[in-house]
């Protein structure tokens, strides 16, 4: 596995963490647990551990957790005064813990004067999301790396009759096999922009880690088993690093079943439960622990 | 959350089938499967280590119940027949040190012999009995108990009944694991 993997995290203090340690974590991870289990919390903690360093990186992060829209009517009413509150006071809630994994040590302080907004959301995914703007930006990386056959690809694979893939003057479109011309991607459906969407995100990155808070929503369960040999083989060849949550139990057994079809033992399931003194804990369970547990029927979406 | 151990798949299903009959709680357990008996014997064994960590660092196991055949004392394996494989476990249990409480049940015919499957054969009727042993006298070679389920019961619904008078010991240990008192 590579040095720049979370391998292990310690987390003191953070939101509903006092004192949590977890090891055992593989390239790709999926995490199961009930509502409110600190599950999102935790891929947040990782995800500041490993890509901010700074307060005005936190604040972006905030922006972008709960879906600030700086640029939208409302905000330019209310003023940028009310926009520089909020992210201060919630920057405040994100100060002075201990964050430990096995590349770096962090304390979290927040700067009240460094504050500056951005928007970035690379690496931290509410929900696999379809917007054109979107796909423009994880598109754009696909061209500077001359990925657009290994895009087509997929295209092709997930639907037999499409022949390709472009962004053409900020519209997503498909080409059909049969006449060769280009269609907007909506015309056919929500489930193809999605996984476009997806594989452009996983190909325009490299040799980083990805949070991606529950996956399934939006995505049919019958092309949960794709998804998940799109999610191993991509991460493994570009080495991506990936936790994902979920609360379906469909897509944590074709999580089971994929792993086990390509023989991927470099993968995870993270059970979150509590104990009698209601401290969150986590249950890293390896590849084979993993498949007994689900084999047997026994239930690993927490306790 | 309760704990129950066994030595193989076919325990699982057909323990699970009985806590449903019973009307226990199914979510709340997790089922072992420790592939085979020696590894129940073996309290090195890494799936110990994974209760272990379920009991103590997790929390989420309360009781545990551990299930394993009888086998019979011609066998040549250590630790086979009824009262061998009884002294072994009230060993392995001590030896565990874990802070929960720990029950056994073993699976026997009315002779104290066999396994999960004679234990099954030994509530069938008369008339069902009667047809297996014909078979085997008219068959002449050796047939276990195994063979017998796995022949005729395994793929039909299962005509054993859950309530019959040698399945009270098994439906009081399974019972004790969900009552908050004990």
């Amino acid at each position: 596995m590579n040095d720049y993997f979370i391998k292990n995290i310690e987390i003191e203090n953070y939101k509903c963490f006092k004192n949590f340690k977890a090891d055992g974590f593989k390239r790709v991870n999926l995490i199961g647990g009930k509502n409110n289990s600190g599950k999102t919390a935790f891929m947040e903690a990782c995800f500041i551990n490993i890509h901010l360093n700074t307060s005005r990186a936190l604040a972006s992060f905030i922006t972008t957790r709960y879906q600030i829209d700086l640029y939208s009517k409302l905000f330019v009413e209310v003023g940028i005064k009310y926009i520089y509150n909020f992210l201060h006071n919630e920057a405040k809630k994100y100060q002075n813990y201990s964050l430990e994994t096995n590349i770096i040590k962090k304390t979290i302080q927040y700067n009240e004067d460094d504050i500056l907004i951005e928007n970035d959301n690379t690496f931290f995914i509410d929900s696999i999301k379809t917007s054109t703007k979107l796909l423009e930006k994880y598109y754009s990386k696909i061209i500077e790396n001359r990925l657009e056959n290994k895009i087509d690809e997929f295209v092709n694979k997930f639907d037999s009759s499409l022949d390709s893939f472009r962004i053409i003057s900020s519209e997503a479109k498909c080409s059909l096999k049969t006449d060769g011309k280009f269609y907007n991607i909506n015309e056919f459906g929500d489930g193809l922009h999605k996984y476009v969407t997806f594989i452009c995100l996983l190909y325009g990155i490299k040799n980083t880690v990805v949070f991606i808070d529950e996956m399934e929503n939006g995505i049919h369960y019958s092309q949960f088993d794709d998804l998940w040999n799109i999610i191993l083989t991509i991460s493994k060849e570009r080495n991506i690093q990936i936790f994902i949550t979920t609360h379906s139990k469909e897509l944590i057994d074709s999580y089971n079943r994929i792993t086990k079809k390509l023989n991927d033992k470099d993968t995870s399931f993270i059970e979150f439960g509590k104990d009698k003194d209601n401290n969150i804990k986590a249950n890293v369970m390896d590849f084979e622990e993993f498949n007994r547990n689900i084999e047997i029927g026994n239930g690993v979406r927490g306790w | 959350m309760v704990a129950i151990l066994f030595e193989g798949k076919s325990d699982a299903n057909i323990i699970n089938k009985i806590c449903i009959a019973y009307g226990l709680p199914i979510t709340e357990i997790k089922y072992y499967n420790f592939e085979g008996k020696d590894n129940i014997f073996n309290i090195g064994h890494k799936y110990y280590n994974e209760l272990e960590k379920d009991v103590k660092s997790l929390q989420r196991i309360d009781k545990i119940l551990i299930v394993v055949d009888a086998d019979n004392e011609s066998d040549s394996a250590p630790y086979r027949g009824f009262e061998a494989s009884e002294n072994k476990l009230k060993e392995t249990i001590k030896d565990l040190d874990l802070s929960v409480s720990i029950d056994y049940y073993i699976m026997c015919n009315t002779k104290k012999e066999g396994n999960l499957e004679s234990f099954l054969l030994s509530v069938l009727d008369d008339g069902q009995l009667d047809c297996i042993e014909s078979f085997r006298e008219c068959y002449k070679y050796e047939l276990s108990d195994k063979w017998a389920y796995n022949t005729f019961y395994k793929q039909k619904n299962h005509p054993f009944d859950f309530n019959h008078d040698n399945f009270i010991l098994l439906k009081e240990k399974l019972e004790k694991l969900f009552d908050a008192k004990t």
